[in-house]
């Protein structure tokens, strides 16, 4: 393949193409001068947060140690078939965000477990609408709801999730998941928000990831029980 | 790059990025008016070399910010990238050889990118638009950083492909070398 004829005129390199080519690198330089310049007062260290040290007992801190006991919860499957209905949850111990201790174990009442992340928006949406679902009696007796914050991220939107938490009138106990989310993980969630709802047998019922409005989230409820 | 602050580097391209968007703003603009006329034709001669900057620069950026600032790229700003990284090696034999018939290559493979970046910073603003859910590790609804508040990496992406679009449909003014090789061959 031959090239392109191109004219005579054309090869040479007139002065000023030179002359843009230098100012094309003196763009760059000067967009790289207001970047450094209006930046040099910053603090660009972030800080990654809180950590409670990974033992028994624990203090404040955004993230915590949990301890899971039992087979972890498969990932769904892209097919659609969660494997994980039917299986026993895993026990995860762990602590709240002060620090006291708070178990999230298989027997008891069922129990809706919803994982929420503080800089995810669906979270942010999904919050209110628990409530508005609450208020209005959907939450059926014997159904205890217990949050995880997960995915700490000391980067990301509305960091500290303790804070988060509050300011969005989390209104259920919640448990601090720990620098690695050994929680999320050992409950198989990859996306943000997933509601894991145990029933009394401590089997999973429902499993459902991302945001559901009230009608949604009350059906997803009522299949958890018949189920 | 080393001994910059992250922050200075999210603004020097994002700076690059909006110099990009604005390039293509006045391109556009340029061809609305006969005044702009002048303008494109002091542009024409740059027009592949400045493609191929662009996308270097944007491939650069990514890589930087993925590699270097540990931001884990999303599914879209995968599909952006791969729309993307083809054109910074391309255009760069084109711009060499002076093929303008690169555009026919070029041209569908930006707008298919400028597609994506362009739903990518929607979703961004308008989570409920998208899948209604946060992938754990990157969820393509929460951007990274928004510059002076709205320039994100989805946007920066944006500005970079409008500019190749606006860049490679300007094309030569006589013709010269437009289609030729393929045609020679």
């Amino acid at each position: 393949m031959k090239p392109p004829r191109v004219p005579e005129s054309a090869r040479k390199k007139p002065l000023w193409m030179w002359a843009g080519m230098v100012g094309m690198v003196g763009i760059i330089a000067v967009a790289l001068g207001i970047a450094v310049w209006s930046t040099s007062g910053s603090d660009a260290t972030v800080s990654q947060g809180t950590t409670a040290p990974n033992d028994s007992s624990s203090s404040t801190a955004e993230t915590q140690p949990v301890t899971v006991t039992g087979t972890p919860l498969p990932a769904p499957s892209d097919s659609g078939v969660d494997t994980a209905i039917g299986m026993a949850v895993p026990t995860l111990s762990g602590f709240r965000f002060d620090g006291t201790p708070i178990d999230i174990t298989p027997g008891g009442n069922a129990k809706m477990v919803v994982f929420l992340a503080h800089w995810c928006p669906h979270c942010n949406n999904e919050i209110p609408v628990l409530q508005s679902w609450a208020e209005a009696g959907g939450v059926p007796a014997g159904l205890d709801i217990i949050g995880v914050s997960t995915a700490v991220n000391a980067q990301r939107d509305n960091y500290p999730p303790s804070k988060w938490m509050i300011a969005r009138e989390w209104a259920w106990p919640a448990l601090a998941d720990s620098v690695a989310s050994d929680a999320a993980i050992a409950y198989g969630v990859t996306g943000f928000p997933t509601f894991v709802i145990v029933g009394a047998d401590g089997t999973v019922k429902v499993r459902s990831s991302g945001e559901l409005a009230v009608a949604d989230l009350d059906a997803l409820v009522k299949q958890a029980v018949a189920a | 790059m080393i001994g910059l602050s992250l922050l200075a580097m999210e603004r020097f391209f994002s700076l690059l990025a909006l110099l990009a968007g604005g390039l293509a703003i006045a391109m556009v603009g340029a061809r609305l008016v006969p005044a702009g006329h002048q303008f494109l034709d002091m542009i024409r001669p740059f027009r592949l070399a400045l493609a191929w900057l662009i996308a270097a620069v944007a491939m650069a950026g990514s890589l930087y910010f993925s590699e270097n600032a540990n931001f884990v790229p999303c599914k879209l700003c995968w599909f952006q990238r791969i729309a993307m990284y083809p054109l910074a090696l391309l255009l760069l034999i084109a711009a060499l050889r002076r093929d303008d018939s690169i555009r026919r290559y070029a041209v569908p493979l930006a707008i298919v990118g400028g597609a994506i970046s362009a739903y990518h910073y929607v979703i961004e603003w308008r989570p409920s638009l998208g899948a209604g859910t946060c992938d754990i590790t990157a969820p393509c609804t929460v951007p990274w950083f928004r510059q002076f508040g709205f320039v994100s990496l989805a946007f920066m992406a944006l500005c970079g492909f409008a500019a190749i679009i606006a860049l490679l449909t300007l094309g030569p003014a006589d013709g010269a070398g437009d289609g030729r090789s393929d045609k020679e061959s």
